[in-house]
């Protein structure tokens, strides 16, 4: 991971009240595991209620910690008095996602102006092994003078 | 828009909504299958706030969601009997914010195949009676012969 130095002091604090008002991570039961500039973590253990048509995790939750983890990542090196967006991605399922818990790690490719590029990648943790089942490749947007907090922004 | 379709698996309308009141995610945030046609899929999403990002918007991962599902089970139409769908990769465009009451998702195959079926689908949110664009989905869904839908359960 490259060291990438965040332009607003308060970075790590944004990035944890943005996750808070996200109601759906609350809905899924999903946390917020690991921060870093450039980097983010979500955590989501297992639910039967949040399944596809054969019992796995739904792919659109593998996506949804997959796209957080990716914004926030992004987020972390955005300036003071912006809000970030998701522009576009790309997912591949690489396996069904079977296991306990789930961990998708967003990380910063190249931070731009107002384009951010960062990749995730969704991990299944069953029985202490590790499997990748997602990988997300996203372009993240900054809305410079649009603070994240204020609703709809 | 859709080319006529024929359907290789006569029961495709009845393994559809089976397949899809399987899905519990989709019972947890209230969608429904509104259409089922050889090739096309409509699912819909009345809004809910304890499914939003940050701003109050509907969560990417939930447009995701329905998208997925929409362009699915219009593959899944086409499918052979004794087969089961399984998602391969998509690409989301997300270009307005879903505000309104109500988001709807139109899948529908562009390209069948043995194994692979292109697909897409258009994401539109409904307020006060209006719709419009807000997002797009080109997905890939894989035909798995040899794997019955119906009564797999494989919850670890």
């Amino acid at each position: 991971m490259n060291a990438f130095e965040p332009r607003d002091p308060s970075w790590d604090a944004k990035v944890r009240d943005s996750f808070a008002r996200q109601t759906i991570m609350q809905t899924i039961g999903a946390r917020l595991s690991a921060l870093r500039p450039g980097f983010c973590e979500i955590e989501l253990p297992y639910r039967g209620d949040l399944c596809q048509q054969h019992g796995f995790l739904h792919a659109g939750i593998t996506t949804t910690i997959a796209d957080s983890a990716a914004g926030y990542a992004a987020f972390s090196l955005m300036p003071p008095a912006s809000a970030v967006l998701t522009v576009e991605f790309k997912v591949n399922l690489i396996a069904p996602a079977a296991g306990e818990r789930f961990l998708a790690r967003g990380t910063v490719v190249k931070p731009g102006r107002t384009l951010t590029v960062v990749d995730a990648e969704v991990i299944a943790i069953d029985k202490g092994d590790e499997k990748q089942v997602a990988q997300l490749l996203a372009t993240m947007m900054c809305l410079e003078g649009r603070d994240d907090a204020a609703p709809g922004a | 828009m859709t080319a006529a379709f024929e359907p290789r698996d006569p029961e495709w309308a009845a393994k559809v909504r089976a397949s899809f009141s399987r899905q519990t995610f989709m019972n947890t945030i209230g969608a429904t299958l509104d259409l089922v046609a050889p090739g096309q899929c409509e699912i819909s999403l009345p809004f809910r706030a304890d499914l939003c990002q940050q701003h109050g918007f509907l969560h990417g991962g939930v447009v995701t969601a329905i998208a997925a599902n929409a362009g699915g089970y219009a593959a899944f139409t086409l499918m052979p009997p004794g087969t089961s769908v399984v998602g391969v990769e998509y690409k989301l465009n997300l270009f307005a914010s879903p505000t309104g009451e109500r988001l709807i998702a139109r899948g529908r195959v562009i390209r069948p195949g043995r194994t692979l079926h292109a697909v897409e689908a258009e994401i539109e949110a409904e307020k006060g009676g209006d719709t419009r664009p807000v997002g797009r989905m080109l997905a890939t869904m894989m035909c798995a012969e040899g794997i019955p839908e119906l009564g797999q359960e494989v919850r670890p």
